[in-house]
């Protein structure tokens, strides 16, 4: 107990969450047996396994340091597969000083190891790692595995092994076309991710279909006649597709991200999808008011859900194979807290607001607040009814930035989930929507109307407080209007579950991580050749451009833009090497469009 | 000034990554060195989409060339080590020898970064300075072309010539200069004759391409000239092009009464050279076939819009035409795209035709009467002058504007200002101008001392701040010699000098004709690259020197002028 003791110390400065999951446990595993080497060292057994040598552990881990020696000097970090007793990881730091991961599922494991030896330097020197999260790092990983523990736990390891893999590709920065809708509510969201992927160094082209919004809508004005008119819809798709498609030859994109509601045609799908260039698709609606997912989703090589409620279940029972729950979230570049001026509050500013288009069930579902201190915003609201007089700006669409602000400024902000066809809260609702993420990262007090999928997202009643029918919300809104504390504690919790775990950025860092993970090749304009030892290879490492390429042997991956990043921050004259790659940069720059 | 020093140069290397047209407009320049100096060895870099036209430039002994689309496809895969070793394996059998001067006519950055790479003496035209950041043109007419162009409105000389002027050397066989093999004659007459055109026909060419749709004459106004010129002559039209410029044929044939040959998209260059040579006429577009039409000594009608600039890259062969529209706008300046095009509605079938008709039964114009068909443009017929420069004469005489004024003006004095010759002495300058004047302006309806007597105040202002200036610089430079310089005194000297020059800038950009002026003088500035402070301050010297010299010179010639038409 000794040990256990210093080595939580010393692993609770290096890795407290590691340090807190272990001092919960008990070891009181009986799959493992700590066994003594015949030169008095204790090994480990698993299930009869053992994990190290049962005569000279050390002399072992030796071997396997020296092993790996060469490998060790390209390596950018060094991922070890399997903790074990440790003696691996010990030798391994002695011959380098490169960061060193440790993933190891085994958390009885963790303790044994911590029980039997001192690893205080070991555990000082390591990150450990337990589940499938992945550190930042945009460095080249050197996976060695320990294989009596890979052997353990082949599935895990499997996912660790994919899971570094997308790393190091998303890290080199991917040209990824964002295809966003004519208009509606995905409009935003595509306009969120393309900011989100941008502020993660990837190059983004997003197709701002709004443009055409104004055409579309006024498609029913040429025509009466309802097929006339889904035929012009039809040609417009056509057209938007098309333009898409003349603006991927040009961009090149690395992957195709298309929104809910993206005109893209079922023809320039199958172009997509005949020339190989990665799609996916995220179906930010409900599956079960909108089936036109049931026509796009074969042409996707990844498609994207806001809900679970049976979708997966549908979307594999067609065929679908690499589907994925990616719930929607916040973005911190449009969703923020701000100071509001007298003048903003006095217009924006209410004790219950609502904002959103006047769907079936708010429109009559509202009118039960109509006695506190009501404001509605957004478009579709039958004027004429009682909820009239409360709608704000002539019922027009509110723009992000005056949304921030209602939300900012209002004390108490109704999120109710739209439904076509059922009355106020729907009973089964499951997937929850933007506003939800949008209103707790601006800080604003909401009360939601509760959803199936909530709970896993936020945490009822601390995180965020949900409503079932009228009279409950009534009762809530008069409730937290009396408690304004009680509003700010809810809303300082909801805001840091936002920034953990709600914001674009995680989602498309998901995103590109399912997509790189399942199946991705890259398209034919970029063979996604990174790999500088091979780069070296060809080169010849003894010639001028080896010697150079050598500087970004630890590196993730290389390409131009990188070559030419490093060679901007240096100092002094440009050497020969230096100067061809600025030539294959500027004539990239001057002729790439017109080649 | 000091005359560049002459030596003999024995490797020289031209780099023109650009078009075929300004391949073909190098040729003069490889004329004049070739003459100078006849072992030299000339090395040509090109890019490989331009390659042919080269076959049929007689000059270059080696030619080398860049795949760009592959270097494009290269980086494209991210097979950066394949584009590498292709790069270097070029630059080192190009590099296999030490050239006394590279010349990049490239005005791209990728191209001075290519120049920084090669092995030479001397670069002229862009490269990269020696801490990588900026670039620099380093000969006074490199300088010229990169840095005064731009503001084009008052520049007077030729493509060719600034390319020739910056190699040092302008050849006595005036001229482009394209070799067309004698068997392709006869196989051309043999095609023509295929195509029902006997070898006594009168065959007019029309090229109806350009690099951009606003320098392109209407295809309608082509295909109506078409139908008149073959109504009154008789005349075969022949339609030249690449395979891109099919869709104008078409539209050609489409809206043409008379059917052309068309033979765009038809033939190789080898073939078209020489079927320009066997046009009489070869009315064109700025295009890169107007200068093979003129190399091969047949005559053109060069119809300049938008961008296009005659003085710039017109016909460059005795005895052709341009035609311009005399308007402000006119040209337009370079990256403006124009939503109202009047210079197309200016130069129109009327007066093209008339243009044509007369040159076609005249064999030659050197006047035109000034009428309503010809408002709002002007037509301009090229020659040699004794310098061996190519020039362009106005064939209606109209009153002078300011703008033909300085242009004729800054003809003559850039001409000795870059080529390092004394101008202190402007009696030659000035008789050479009043020739000019009297012979191609109507100058009687012209007030001189109003057309100019704002830019002599101007000049003379200009005059006092090069002083002030030069005298502190003249200072710096002589604490500068003295063992131990006084660092502190020289700083404070030089606070007045940015402040100076900023006055200078003011007048220069308020009285647009001085605009050159300051061009160039900035950008000899930014060129400065000595680290050491006396041959620093001696270079700065000598850049406000030569200001003083070209300034003074032409506030000599204005006055000079005002005096004499105040005596008339």
């Amino acid at each position: 107990m000794e040990y256990l003791k210093k080595n939580l110390e010393a692993l609770r400065k290096s890795n407290p969450e590691i340090a807190e999951l272990l001092s919960g446990s008990t070891n009181e595993n009986s799959e493992l047996a700590i066994v003594n080497s015949r030169d008095g060292l204790p090994s480990l057994k698993v299930n009869n396994i053992a994990l190290h040598s049962l005569y000279a552990p050390v002399k072992e881990a030796q071997g396997w340091a020296e092993y790996n020696r060469e490998n060790i000097k390209k390596a950018g970090v060094i991922a070890i597969f399997g903790f074990g007793l440790g003696y691996h990881i010990s030798e391994l730091c002695k011959i380098t000083d490169k960061e060193i991961i440790v993933f190891e599922p085994r958390t009885n494991i963790l303790m044994a190891a911590l029980e039997v030896s001192d690893l205080r330097d070991v555990l000082q020197r390591v990150r450990i790692i337990t589940d499938i999260k992945m550190p930042e790092t945009g460095k080249k990983f050197l996976i060695l595995e320990h294989r009596p523990s890979v052997s353990l736990n082949p599935e895990y390891f499997d996912e660790i092994r994919k899971n570094l893999s997308a790393l190091e590709i998303s890290s080199r920065g991917l040209r990824i076309m964002v295809v966003g809708p004519i208009y509606g509510g995905s409009l935003p969201v595509a306009r969120y991710c393309a900011q989100a992927l941008r502020n993660l160094g990837h190059k983004v082209d997003f197709i701002d279909n709004s443009i055409y919004k104004k055409a579309f809508l006024d498609i029913p004005k040429i025509t009466a006649n309802k097929a006339h008119q889904e035929q012009l819809r039809e040609m417009f798709v056509s057209f938007a597709s098309e333009a898409m498609i003349a603006r991927c030859m040009e961009f090149k994109p690395h992957l195709i991200f298309a929104l809910a509601q993206a005109p893209l045609s079922i023809a320039s799908l199958q172009k997509l999808k005949d020339n190989n260039i990665p799609t996916a698709f995220w179906f930010v609606e409900d599956f079960r008011f909108r089936d036109y997912w049931e026509r796009i989703a074969p042409f996707y090589n990844c498609f994207f859900t806001i809900q679970k409620g049976g979708f997966l279940d549908k979307l594999k029972k067609q065929g679908i194979k690499n589907s994925h729950y990616l719930p929607l979230a916040a973005s911190l570049d449009f969703h923020i807290e701000t100071e509001i001026s007298a003048e903003d509050t006095a217009k924006y500013g209410s004790d219950v607001s609502f904002v959103g288009a006047g769907y079936f069930n708010r429109r009559e579902f509202l009118t039960g607040l109509i006695d506190f201190d009501l404001k509605i915003w957004g478009t579709e609201w039958d004027m004429s009814s009682p909820l009239g007089r409360f709608v704000q700006k002539d019922c027009e669409w509110i723009e992000t930035e005056e949304m921030v602000k209602i939300f900012n400024a209002t004390k108490i902000n109704i999120n109710l989930h739209s439904s076509a066809y059922r009355k106020g809260v729907d009973p089964y609702g499951d997937f929850v929507n933007p506003r939800t993420f949008e209103i707790a990262s601006c800080g604003g007090f909401q009360l939601v109307d509760r959803r199936a999928e909530l709970p896993e997202l936020f945490k009822v009643n601390e995180e965020i407080v949900c409503f079932d029918g009228i009279d409950d919300l009534r009762f809530k809104v008069r409730h937290y209007l009396d408690n304004p504390g009680e509003r700010q504690e809810i809303v300082q919790a909801g805001k840091k579950r936002i920034l953990k775990e709600h914001t674009y950025e995680l989602r498309m860092k998901e995103m590109i991580t399912f997509v790189l993970k399942n199946g991705y090749e890259f398209p034919k304009w970029d063979s996604g050749k990174n790999d500088i030892e091979s780069m070296i290879e060809g080169a010849d490492e003894n010639s001028e451009l080896g010697k150079y390429l050598s500087q970004f042997a630890n590196e993730a991956s290389v390409n131009l833009d990188s070559i030419v990043r490093q060679i901007r921050k240096g100092e002094g004259s440009f050497s020969k090497t230096e100067k061809i790659f600025l030539l294959m940069d500027e004539i990239e720059k001057k002729y790439a469009e017109k080649c | 000034m000091q005359k560049n020093a002459e030596k003999a140069i024995k490797e020289i290397l031209i780099i023109n990554l650009t078009r075929m047209g300004d391949l073909v407009q190098t040729t003069p320049m490889m004329a004049g060195l070739r003459e100078k100096y006849p072992d030299i060895k000339i090395t040509l870099l090109v890019n490989s989409a331009f390659t042919e036209i080269c076959r049929y430039i007689p000059f270059p002994d080696r030619v080398f060339e860049m795949d760009i689309g592959r270097i494009i496809k290269d980086i494209e895969s991210n097979n950066l080590v394949e584009c590498y070793k292709y790069i270097e394996e070029i630059l080192d059998r190009i590099n296999d020898r030490v050239y006394d001067i590279t010349v990049n006519f490239t005005h791209s950055s990728d191209s001075a970064v290519l120049t920084s790479l090669i092995n030479t003496r001397e670069i002229r035209g862009l490269s990269l300075s020696n801490d990588g950041e900026g670039v620099v043109k380093r000969h006074p007419w490199m300088r010229y072309f990169f840095n005064v162009i731009p503001g084009r409105d008052y520049n007077p000389f030729h493509l060719c010539d600034m390319y020739a002027l910056s190699g040092g050397a302008l050849p006595s066989k005036r001229g482009m200069h394209i070799s067309v093999p004698a068997d392709i004659m006869e196989q051309t007459e043999a095609l023509l004759s295929g195509y029902g055109i006997k070898e006594n026909d009168m065959l007019i060419g029309f090229q109806l391409g350009a690099s951009a749709e606003d320098k392109r004459w209407p295809v309608e106004f082509f295909a109506e000239l078409s139908d008149r010129i073959s109504g009154y002559f008789g005349a075969k039209v022949v339609l030249i092009g690449s395979g891109g410029e099919t869709g104008s044929g078409e539209e050609f044939e489409r809206t043409a009464q008379a059917k052309p040959l068309n033979l765009i998209g038809k033939t190789n260059l080898k073939e078209l050279t020489a079927l320009l040579k066997r046009c009489t006429l070869l009315i064109s577009n700025d295009t890169g076939p107007l200068h093979i039409a003129t190399a091969v000594g047949t005559k053109v009608v060069d119809i300049s819009l938008a961008s296009v600039h005659f003085r710039e890259t017109g016909p460059y062969a005795e005895g052709s035409f341009a035609i311009e529209a005399d308007i402000p706008c006119s040209p337009c300046s370079f990256h403006i795209t124009c939503k109202d095009m009047v210079c197309k509605r200016i130069i129109n079938v009327n007066n093209v035709f008339e243009l044509v008709r007369r040159l076609l039964t005249e064999g030659d114009i050197t006047y035109v009467e000034d009428s309503a068909l010809w408002s709002g443009l002007q037509i301009y017929r090229s020659y040699f002058e004794k310098e061996g420069l190519i020039e362009y004469k106005p064939l209606i005489k109209r009153p002078i504007s300011k703008k033909d004024l300085f242009v004729h003006i800054y003809r003559e004095t850039w001409l000795r200002v870059l080529n390092g010759e004394e101008i202190s002495r402007h009696d030659n300058i000035f008789q050479s101008l009043m020739e000019k004047l009297y012979n191609w302006y109507d100058i009687g309806s012209v007030d001189f001392s109003v057309l100019i007597g704002n830019e002599i105040d101007a000049l003379k202002r200009l005059t006092g701040l090069i002083d002030a200036g030069l005298a502190r610089l003249m200072l710096m430079a002589g604490e500068a010699k003295k063992v131990s310089p006084d660092i502190t005194w020289i700083k404070e000297t030089w606070e007045d000098v940015p402040l100076i020059e900023q006055e200078m800038e003011t007048i220069t950009y308020t009285h647009p004709p001085l605009k050159p002026l300051s061009y160039l003088f900035k950008y000899s500035k930014e060129e400065l690259e000595e680290r050491e402070l006396i041959a620093l301050s001696n270079k700065a010297c000598l850049i406000y020197k030569n200001l003083k010299a070209h300034v003074s010179a032409i506030t000599d010639i204005l006055e000079s002028l005002r005096g004499a038409f105040v005596c008339l």
